[in-house]
């Protein structure tokens, strides 16, 4: 038998230290924002005070194919209020898949210079990372896959790590090239199916968990925190429900609501911790716009980030 | 021979067995038409702001975009101070506006703080002034900049207290959709689009009203507003969809993807007859016409075709517009080619109402602002003919009266969008739907159509018809004889082609193409032509040549033996062949070649009269002409001896799989034994084979 490597050696303290830290190092409370403007109005900075969230990954803008077939962005968000001090940013932004179909040889510069900009211009000085979101599939892999190695090589350039969502589904592929990922352990269901909770399910979730255990990315997770009406006219979904009067209704249609009962979400997140204790250092609410904080019981939030 | 195995691979992979290639535009347009359609497309007010910059320019300019210089120029040549103040904050708030849009160049702290300083100014400026000409510009210029500042409560109230008492103009209807863009800021969605709709803004419309393009949406907005003109976009937009859904078969990507349209499903599109009728039924609507044209429409669309000329007929005398009584009448018409036997009763009513109908299509016009032609009866008239009567006409037997339709819609004399200025005969015409209609015709089938363009008129609808068309003999004589031609009746096709004049085939497109020779053989080298230059003058008809000239082979052929029989079955062989669709001499039997070509059921095969033949002349003793023959039988793609394939690691094409079974395949290999054996010199063509030399590597 050889004698052990001094550098093995060192990787098993640093691994048992690790493991000790997970025992005893509060996590990260972290939120997304996902809306197309950014309020942080009283709603909004008294929840990021309550429950100590330090970091907050702010959708910028999608990039979309538009009308004339160009990739473009779109929705880009609208900043009504300043960033508060103190607050980091996670600058993300949203891919649609099909834009993959498309020439984005030059959309890591364009995307990287654009998030940039609204950086300076509005003040967001406190930018150690960006993330991009994209439900990527197996036939558009290969292009998301060297867009981001692209991307990455100029975020590192400008200071910047790189960071990707990483559905469930996606477990099972080969991890994207980026600094780390974020789990998704929401939106795991259809939505269109009537009986089953499209946000949350633990059978959902199931088949995917035995790839997370020794998935090769440095993960965190982000966890449900909001709630769904979904209009249905017999078994057809019709749309999801932003207002009272969003969509017009018939009689005999169903509006059901959705939210991620609590406990399911405890559950999910103890999975997470036995599979990838790491993965829990940092735990992110989807999310915090001012009409999910109305609508979320604050205990909700507070034993998502304290379990 | 390497462009035959270039060739052979185009044809294997873009034929599809038995198409001829013929475009075939859009036929089903959308039937309902409550308001013209246009509308969704056009820029609002273009017209008025074109006449006021025309006025002021002294016609130099017209339009204000892509011109705003020359326009300063002039304003400061007229030293109007007042107009050059006013353009240069109009200038800087369409620059913002350009701006506001999604760009990848995102702009500076400083581009925003700038944004927002020039509209202020604007504003102020628009505060100062305290003159009357460009009163209502400068107005509509304040609205504006409020908008982009997002200050919809001043937009209001300035609409409300002020603008609104401005003298009427296109600036004071812009300060008007500008204030109905703040009310559906608001939540007032339906005040806003009875503004929309009034002012006949409907791609606004359409925004504010996309979750309600659906009955529960119908029936929301009805129950708020019943005789709200916003309900003219709803309904017309919901049939359409409902016939945009039965028409594409419900493929919801190309439809809700592509077309910006709504899948509507058949038990939705029956839920919106019951409400209709009751809508119809309480009175409350102002437009009954519109909603039982609507119940029309969708009777006809699923079927009901009796029910439907009821229900039509009654929207016709029903309170409503003008134009909604027009879409009743309309859908009728389209629907009675349904409903009705193709008797002489109703071929009259039908040419009364095809009268009515033309008469619409003049009325209509063929307004609007990029040169698309767009003229709604027009299409109803496409629709009416293409879908529903010459489909009729012909199932019915009566080819001649649905090829007669069809050189209606194509003479340019109903919408006269294809009208020619002619100062010469113009270029006979071998395309399009009717060429491809009457090309399937037989020889005897084209007759008979020559002869009914050539009678008069047996019923009014009929004469209608007739009307809108011009006979030209040559046309169908050329046309009958080459027919003939094609089915190897040679004799009666010298019979037609010698009434025509070689001045009508210098006017032919297949002119270029009678340069090449049917006397020498294809698969010993094609022939190249200029395609490009001028028409060549033609000393004789080449048709007719051919036809002389394979008669007189075919005569000496039935009485010759041995030698010279073989001989001249070689001649009539590399003939028939270069007439074929794969021929240089294509231009013989039809009137352009494609890749799509194939060999026709209704014309004689002269492919397989070709290989019949070589395989009689290959039985020669004579060198030369055994060589030759079973060179053409080899080179002739019956059915490919091989299956070729691009291999992008060699970077060209390979060989996959062979057929030893097909034709083409014992043809080869007929002529590598032949050639391998042989102790004679072998030509060039044949040492240099590619097609060969593959074969022999592959046995």
């Amino acid at each position: 038998m050889k004698k052990p490597h001094i550098l093995t050696l060192l990787l098993i303290v640093a691994a048992l230290t690790n493991s000790c830290r997970h025992n005893s190092t509060p996590p990260t409370h972290s939120a997304y924002y996902w809306s197309t403007t950014w309020e942080s109005d009283s709603a909004v900075s008294a929840f990021l005070k309550a429950n100590d969230v330090r970091k907050v990954y702010l959708r910028f803008f999608d990039v979309v194919v538009d009308g004339s077939g160009e990739v473009m962005p779109n929705a880009t968000v609208h900043f009504a209020s300043p960033i508060p001090a103190g607050l980091e940013v996670v600058p993300t932004v949203f891919i649609v898949n099909n834009c993959l179909t498309k020439d984005v040889s030059h959309l890591d510069e364009l995307l990287l210079r654009r998030v940039l900009q609204m950086c300076e211009t509005h003040d967001v000085d406190s930018v150690k990372e960006i993330q991009i979101d994209c439900d990527w599939s197996p036939s558009t892999r290969k292009t998301y896959f060297a867009l981001l190695n692209r991307l990455r090589e100029g975020a590192h350039r400008e200071g910047l790590r790189l960071s990707t969502t990483i559905r469930l589904h996606q477990l099972a592929e080969s991890p994207p090239p980026a600094d780390r990922g974020v789990l998704m352990m929401y939106n795991t269901g259809d939505v269109r199916v009537k009986e089953k909770n499209p946000i949350l399910s633990l059978d959902d979730i199931k088949p995917y968990l035995p790839h997370l255990e020794h998935y090769k990315l440095p993960l965190s997770t982000a966890y449900p925190a909001f709630q769904w009406e979904l209009l249905f006219r017999g078994n057809h979904l019709v749309g999801i429900m932003h207002g009272d009067d969003d969509l017009p209704m018939l009689p005999g249609d169903t509006i059901i609501r959705h939210a991620p009962g609590l406990q399911t979400v405890l559950k999910a997140k103890d999975a997470v911790q036995r599979l990838h204790p790491e993965a829990n250092d940092e735990v992110i609410l989807f999310e915090i716009s001012k009409n999910n904080i109305q609508h979320i019981n604050q205990q909700h939030y507070e034993k998502v980030y304290s379990h | 021979m390497k462009r035959f195995i270039a060739i052979s691979i185009v044809l294997l992979s873009l034929c599809t067995p038995s198409m001829g290639c013929a475009w075939i535009g859009t036929t089903n347009y959308y039937m309902f038409s409550v308001f013209r359609r246009e509308q969704m497309n056009s820029s609002l007010f273009a017209d008025q702001f074109k006449k006021f910059w025309e006025a002021y320019t002294d016609g130099e300019v017209s339009e204000y975009a892509w011109h705003e210089d020359d326009i300063m120029d002039i304003a400061k040549k007229k030293n109007d101070l007042e107009m050059t103040h006013y353009l240069e904050h109009l200038n800087k708030y369409l620059e913002i506006s350009q701006q506001l849009g999604e760009h990848w160049e995102y702009p500076t702290k400083e581009q925003l703080a700038q944004r927002k300083t020039d509209l202020g100014a604007m504003i102020a400026q628009a505060n100062g002034y305290n003159g009357k000409r460009l009163k209502a510009q400068w107005e509509l210029l304040r609205m504006r900049a409020n908008m982009v500042l997002g200050n919809h409560t001043a937009n209001i109230t300035q609409w409300e207290q002020k603008s609104s008492k401005l003298p009427a103009s296109a600036y004071r209807e812009m300060m008007r959709n500008i204030y109905a863009g703040a009310l559906l800021h608001q939540g007032r969605r339906t005040e806003a689009c009875d503004i929309y709709a009034e002012q006949g803004d409907l791609v606004s419309i359409k925004w504010a009203m996309r979750k309600h393009r659906n009955l529960a949406g119908i029936k929301a907005i009805f129950a708020e507003s019943p005789n709200s003109p916003t309900m003219n976009y709803l309904v017309q937009d919901f049939v359409n969809n409902v016939q945009e859904t039965i028409d594409s078969d419900g493929d919801k990507d190309w439809i809700e993807g592509m077309l910006d349209q709504r899948v509507v499903l058949l038990n939705e599109a029956n839920s919106f007859i019951s409400y209709a009728r009751k809508v119809v039924e309480e009175k409350k609507t102002q437009s009954p016409a519109m909603w039982m044209a609507a119940i029309g429409e969708l009777q006809y669309l699923q079927g009901q075709y009796r029910d439907a000329m009821g229900t039509l007929s009654m929207a016709m005398e029903m309170k409503g517009t003008e134009r909604m009584r027009d879409n009743a009448r309309t859908i009728r018409l389209i629907t009675s080619a349904k409903a009705n036997k193709l008797d002489m009763e109703y071929t009259n009513w039908l040419a009364e109402e095809m009268k009515w109908l033309m008469g619409k299509i003049k009325e209509e016009g063929t307004v609007n602002d990029v040169g698309i032609y767009s003229n709604h009866y027009y299409e109803m008239l496409v629709r009416l003919v293409h879908d529903n009567l010459v489909p009729r006409y012909e199932a019915a037997g009566q080819p001649e009266m649905a090829a007669a339709l069809l050189l209606m819609m194509e003479s340019g004399k109903i919408d006269n969008s294809e009208a020619i200025e002619a100062t010469e005969a113009p270029t006979p015409t071998y395309s399009g739907e009717y060429f491809a209609f009457i090309d399937k015709m037989s020889p005897d089938g084209l007759i008979a159509y020559q002869r009914f363009l050539k009678s008069k008129a047996q019923n009014p609808f009929e004469a209608l018809v007739k009307n809108y068309i011009e006979y030209d003999e040559t046309y169908y004589n050329d046309l009958i004889g080459t027919a003939f031609l094609a089915c190897d009746e040679l004799e009666r096709a010298t019979s037609y082609l010698r009434l025509v004049p070689l001045s009508f085939i210098e006017r032919q497109g297949i002119c270029p193409y009678t340069v090449r020779d049917f006397t020498k053989a294809r698969w010993l080298g094609k022939q190249k032509i200029d395609e490009n230059g001028e028409n060549p003058k033609v000393s004789s008809n080449p048709k007719i040549n051919f036809c002389n000239e394979v008669l007189r082979l075919k005569e000496r052929f039935a009485n010759a033996t041995g030698e010279s029989r073989k001989q001249l079955a070689y001649s009539l062989a590399v003939r028939y062949y270069q007439a074929s669709h794969l021929g240089d001499c294509w231009y013989l039997t039809q009137y352009g070649q494609s890749i799509c070509d194939t060999i026709r059921t209704d014309r004689a095969n002269f492919i397989a009269k070709a290989v019949e033949l070589l395989e009689e002349s290959a039985t020669s003793t004579n060198h030369e002409l055994k060589l030759n023959s079973l060179y053409g039988l080899a080179f002739i793609p019956l059915d490919e001896w091989c299956e070729w394939d691009y291999d992008w690691e060699k970077n060209r094409y390979v060989i996959t799989e062979t057929h030893p079974e097909s034709q083409q395949y014992s043809h080869l290999w007929a002529l590598h034994q032949y050639t391998s054996r042989s102790k004679e010199q072998l030509p060039f063509y044949v040492t240099k084979c590619d097609v060969l030399k593959k074969f022999r590597e592959n046995l």
